[in-house]
């Protein structure tokens, strides 16, 4: 391995170094090459990276250099720097790396912890060391910067997209704004949080409950307190300081210490306002550490083994600085969907906190249905839950925890995650249930609407997400798309089994997908993104968009005839041929009829060859382009430029042909400025041919219109009448004009008639 | 595109170097916001525009149909039936009728020899001419489309060339009242832009009907071919197989029941083909010859438009549309429902 060490200062080069470069990578700078991490500006190896153009999520990873080397600094430092790495082939797995170091005749296992990978962007770190392990094409999976413009990969895009029969959309960024608010809590069975989310508000739209105006008035008044990004809890019962007055106040308490100390979050303290913000993996722990110090447990130091919290002392009704030392973190994972931390408080207990999905406390204590029915509650409201547990160990049962867990972090093997695991699920047991948080992933504007027209329009909607399984689940109820009692039909990487609504998996999986529900159903696929993590997916597709809002309760009517084919078919086709048919057996009829062999001007010329083929096709270019006028219901500039401007195009190109030498233009010299222009039989034939060809299509469009309207001509209609804007006059038009679908915001609404108890309870709640 | 919240509620909000962005601009065209008006064929609408249809066409074809009758037409047919006789050069083909004028005919009455049966829109028929050659006698050797009448047996070209022309009409009318010829005016019978800019002045007549098969007229080879009215008259083919082809004019008045002798060299052979000759006097409108059908076409229109007009009015009366009907959307009238 050569030795050079390079510095890195921009992003002006993309692909850069050679296999065992080292390079130095400063703050929000890309990375050239995928790097293994040796040391960073953090003492303990620490940095933070942003993987938005691989992933898409922006969120910062928090990545780590290894112990031995992260003491080395300075460029000095790696002169004599000698290591030998061995790792994995390059492969498109974004979170997996398997290798070993060798360094100063010790071997030591890497892991995805150390890998920086090309393109993803380093935040929040002065500068990292790295050595390069795979460059140019080699490297883990790059596709296209995030910001490209969208463009029609084919000209015949319209017509597909009138013919889509499933959508594959992205999630995050897409279906959601990708930021979190915390806004609902259940503390020892208790809930708290009176905020409304964007599900509950749609659905309270929809069925015209008098929730809407309580909303108002809500809203008006919660408007100041939204101030704080990322929480939107409005409950004065636990807020101030008051949850000491609660008849749980222990539990209260345990629960937001355990989000102000549970989370892997850094806080970064304002010098000049002394105000405290956090970097957190993702948004959701950001918004629960938030929460906590809105609550009164500001969470803000962070060192290698503490953690400081400033909480209020129930007894003394002052703030106290407390300092828990962190003996381990029993991270995130996808299999375990918990994370944990085990704590020494200050009198020297033990604690194992806890937070994670539904199964996490099992000891039956008498609020455990009641949180469990309240968290049904949330995930139908949209919200993501976690579950937050506790528990107290002994030094003996953390001391046999903590060498498994040692020894199963060290090992090299294949089964090294499988070790960690069991060490961990070995003490995550035996909880204690304190409750459990809600918090709402924004939907962007108007996404639960536009999945229920969607939905009407009997589209079918995949939504593919590289979520945690229940997070994708949750958005699922959040826009409408999931709802409770829904059979679940689940799939992820790992389980290729039959594939419904749920995916699991990177963006090549994305592409993966698409390409799989195309050959499956044979059917026009469009995929929906914002581009950046899912630019396979909107590749494969038939149809690839960028987002925009879809809008216009018009949408899902008009849809129908395109699923329909009403538009398209052979009985149609056939009609507009017999209606080309006639109008040119008209044309034809008409013209030689009036232009006979008598003279058609004052002179006494009659018409030859010539003249009576520019009165033909004068009438020709009339009709077509009277017709399509005639078809046309929306007329922007465009439309009367090519429509009008055809006919007069007609014209011009009789005046240059005609002018130019009679060797090239033969029979049609001068053939308009001589012979037809000044005969005022040529006129008043082309009129009337125009005129009469045309009659029995009007007829036809008018009746059709008027009496047989379809979708289209419905909208049109309403929007005539000026009526379009009222929900209820609408609604009376498209009474039938819908499918009935099994999911949507109108299902949920059916389902909520059809089960009246829950409808009740939520009415009282 | 979208608005993408801050991923965490750190303060890496600030300052993100502004990336140049390939957002495209903002235009009302790829926004699909242009300014647009939306036509709907609403009853209003409808009716007017059927009863202005009515309303202009009556005139029109009032107009139309007393200008036409205002044209006179003495269609005369002629009629020998002999191709021999017609094909020998000795035998005297001069026949004289005798035509009553049926009312005043004010001049020019114009003279139309009509053809019937005979195809010059063919497509060989069409192709066989040299304009290249009719235009200056620098191209008379041009003759690309015009077998079999491009060169005589020797190999000299025929000007002008092809069968178009090799097939000239040539009978001959003279008229008399009372036994005092009628002058025909014979000039200015062609398109001006024919003789001036189709037909060469340099241009004469060489080698024209030489050959075997005689086709029909011989034209005057030291007159040049922008004289030759009676031809560039033929070389503008007719579309139709029947057709009219001015002969010349009678600049004077005809005077109602006055008796005019038709002397007709009845020289070109349409026996052969089973075509007919027709001799036409007809004068002019404003609209042209005598033809009723653009004015009662109008007329027909009109009434059926203001007919139209006023049963849309009734239907709409007697039916209006009920918003909201279900019974008039189209799946509720498909049993099968939506696909």
């Amino acid at each position: 391995m050569s030795r050079k060490t390079r510095f890195w200062t921009g992003g002006e080069r993309r692909d850069a170094g050679r296999v065992g470069d080292i390079v130095k990578v400063e703050k929000d700078n890309f990375f050239p090459a995928d790097l293994v991490m040796l040391a960073s500006g953090y003492d303990d190896g620490l940095c933070y990276v942003e993987t938005m153009n691989l992933d898409g999520e922006t969120n910062l990873k928090l990545k780590q250099a290894l112990d031995a080397t992260s003491g080395l600094q300075a460029d000095s430092g790696f002169q004599n720097f000698k290591a030998i790495i061995k790792c994995e082939d390059p492969n498109a797995s974004l979170y997996t790396f398997v290798g070993t170091m060798e360094y100063e005749e010790q071997q030591y296992p890497l892991s995805p912890q150390q890998l920086l990978l090309r393109d993803s962007k380093l935040r929040n770190t002065d500068y990292i060391y790295g050595v390069v392990v795979f460059t140019g094409h080699d490297t883990k999976m790059y596709h296209e910067e995030s910001d490209k413009p969208a463009h029609a990969r084919t000209s015949n895009l319209n017509e597909e997209l009138g013919q889509v029969d499933t959508i594959l959309s992205d999630k995050t960024g897409t279906l959601t704004c990708n930021s979190m608010e915390f806004i609902k809590c259940s503390i020892a069975g208790t809930a708290y949080g009176h905020g409304f989310t964007e599900v509950e508000r749609a659905m309270a739209r929809r069925k015209g409950s008098p929730l809407m105006e309580n909303e108002q008035s809500e809203e008006n008044y919660e408007h100041p307190k939204l101030a704080v990004k990322g929480f939107n809890f409005d409950d004065e019962r636990i807020m101030n300081g008051n949850w000491v007055n609660e008849p749980h106040s222990d539990v209260v308490q345990l629960f937001f210490r355990l989000l102000a100390v549970c989370h892997t979050a850094i806080p970064e303290v304002d010098e000049e306002t002394g105000k405290i913000s956090y970097e957190a993996e993702s948004p959701d722990e950001a918004a629960f550490v938030i929460a906590a110090r809105e609550l009164g447990f500001e969470f803000y130091q962070r060192t290698q083994t503490n953690i400081c919290i400033r909480e209020l002392d129930p007894v003394s009704g002052m703030h106290v600085e407390k300092s828990y030392k962190l003996l381990s973190v029993l991270e995130f994972n996808s299999t375990r969907k918990r994370m944990s931390v085990i704590l020494q408080d200050e009198e020297g207990k033990l604690l194992l906190l806890s937070k994670g999905a539904d199964r996490l406390a099992q000891d039956g204590r008498e609020f455990e249905d009641k949180t469990k029915e309240q968290m049904h509650e949330y995930a139908d409201a949209g919200l993501r839950t976690l579950v937050l547990a506790y528990r107290q160990l002994d030094e003996e049962e953390y001391k046999s925890f903590n060498e498994k867990f040692m020894a199963a972090k060290n090992s090299v093997s294949a089964d090294r995650d499988e070790k960690i695991e069991e060490a961990a699920d070995s003490i995550e047991r035996d909880l204690i249930l304190l409750g459990a948080t809600a918090v709402e992933d924004k939907l962007q504007n108007g996404v639960p609407e536009c999945i229920d027209k969607l939905a009407q329009a009997g589209i079918k909607i995949w939504v593919l997400t590289g979520d945690k399984m229940e997070t994708a689940i949750n958005i699922g109820y959040a826009c409408s798309l999931l709802r409770q009692g829904m059979k679940q039909i689940i799939i992820t990487l790992d389980r290729p089994e039959i594939i419904r609504l749920e995916k699991g998996g990177n963006k090549d999986a994305f592409a993966k997908v698409t390409r799989l529900v195309k050959a499956g159903t044979g059917k026009v696929t469009l995929g929906i993104g914002d581009g950046a993590n899912d630019v396979g997916m909107l590749q494969e597709a038939d149809i690839g968009v960028g987002i925009s809002g879809a809008e216009g309760m018009q949408f899902p009517m008009l849809y129908q005839e395109g699923v329909q084919n009403v538009l398209f078919s052979w009985l149609r086709i056939l009609g507009w041929m017999f209606n080309g048919v006639c109008n040119g057996v008209m044309i034809f009829f008409f013209c030689t009829t009036a232009l006979q062999h008598q003279a058609f001007r004052k002179g006494g010329e009659v018409v030859d060859f010539a003249v009576l083929g520019a009165t033909m096709y004068t009438c020709v270019v009339w009709v077509v382009n009277c017709q399509m006028a005639l078809s046309v219901s929306y007329f922007t500039l465009i439309q009367h430029i090519f429509i009008w401007g055809g006919i007069a195009l007609w014209y011009l190109f009789l005046l240059a042909y005609g002018a130019i030498t009679p060797t090239l233009s033969t029979s049609a010299f001068m053939v308009f400025v001589e012979g037809l222009a000044p005969a005022p039989s040529y006129w008043i034939t082309a009129l009337f041919v125009v005129v009469a060809t045309l009659i029995p299509f009007f007829t036809y469009s008018v009746i059709r219109m008027r009496f047989f309207p379809m979708y289209h001509n419905m909208i049109q209609w309403l929007r005539f009448d000026g009526h379009a804007d009222d929900p209820e006059y609408c609604q009376v038009v498209r009474q039938r004009s819908v499918r009935p679908t099994t999911v949507g915001v109108s299902a949920r609404i059916d389902a909520k008639l059809h089960s009246q108890p829950a409808a009740s309870r939520r009415e009282s709640s | 595109m979208n608005p993408r919240g801050d991923s965490t509620s750190g303060s890496d909000g600030a300052a993100e170097p502004k990336r140049k962005s390939k957002k495209p601009r903002y235009s009302r065209f790829t926004q699909q916001e242009l300014p647009a008006c939306k036509p709907l064929l609403t009853p209003a609408i409808v009716v007017t525009t059927f009863a202005f249809i009515g309303i202009i066409f009556i005139p029109i074809g009032l107009l139309s149909l007393s200008a036409s009758g205002q044209a006179n037409c003495i269609p005369e047919q002629l009629q020998n039936d002999k191709v021999a006789f017609i094909q020998s050069s000795t035998t005297n083909k001069t026949c004289s009728r005798t035509l009553t004028v049926p009312k005043n005919m004010e001049g020019p009455v114009h003279i139309y020899y009509e053809l019937d049966n005979f195809y010059q829109n063919h497509r060989r028929y069409v192709k066989s001419r040299s304009d290249k050659q009719l235009r200056s006698k620098a191209s008379e050797t041009e003759t690309t489309n015009c077998a079999p009448e491009a060169t005589t047996s020797d190999g000299s070209v025929i000007v002008p060339c092809g069968l178009i022309a090799w097939s000239l009409f040539n009978d001959t009318y003279s008229f008399a009242v009372n036994s005092k010829i009628i002058e025909v005016n014979k000039k200015n019978i062609a398109w001006l832009s024919d003789k001036e800019h189709k037909f060469g002045s340099d241009v004469y007549p060489k080698n024209f009907q030489m050959g075997g098969l005689i086709g029909g007229a011989k034209l005057n080879a030291s007159i040049p071919l922008s004289e030759q009215e009676d031809l560039i008259v033929w070389m503008r083919t007719a579309a139709l197989p029947r057709f009219r082809k001015l002969y010349g004019r009678i600049e004077t008045d005809l005077a109602a029941n006055e008796q005019i002798t038709v002397t007709i060299q009845n020289n070109y052979n349409t026996y052969s083909f089973e075509g007919k000759k027709n001799l036409v006097l007809s004068t002019t409108s404003w609209i042209g010859g005598k033809n009723d059908f653009l004015g009662t076409a109008y007329l027909t229109v009109g009434s059926l438009c203001l007919f139209l007009a006023m049963g849309f009015i009734i239907l709409y009366l007697l039916k209006p549309r009920t918003l909201g009907d279900p019974s008039y959307l189209s799946w509720n009238r498909n049993p099968d429902g939506h696909y």
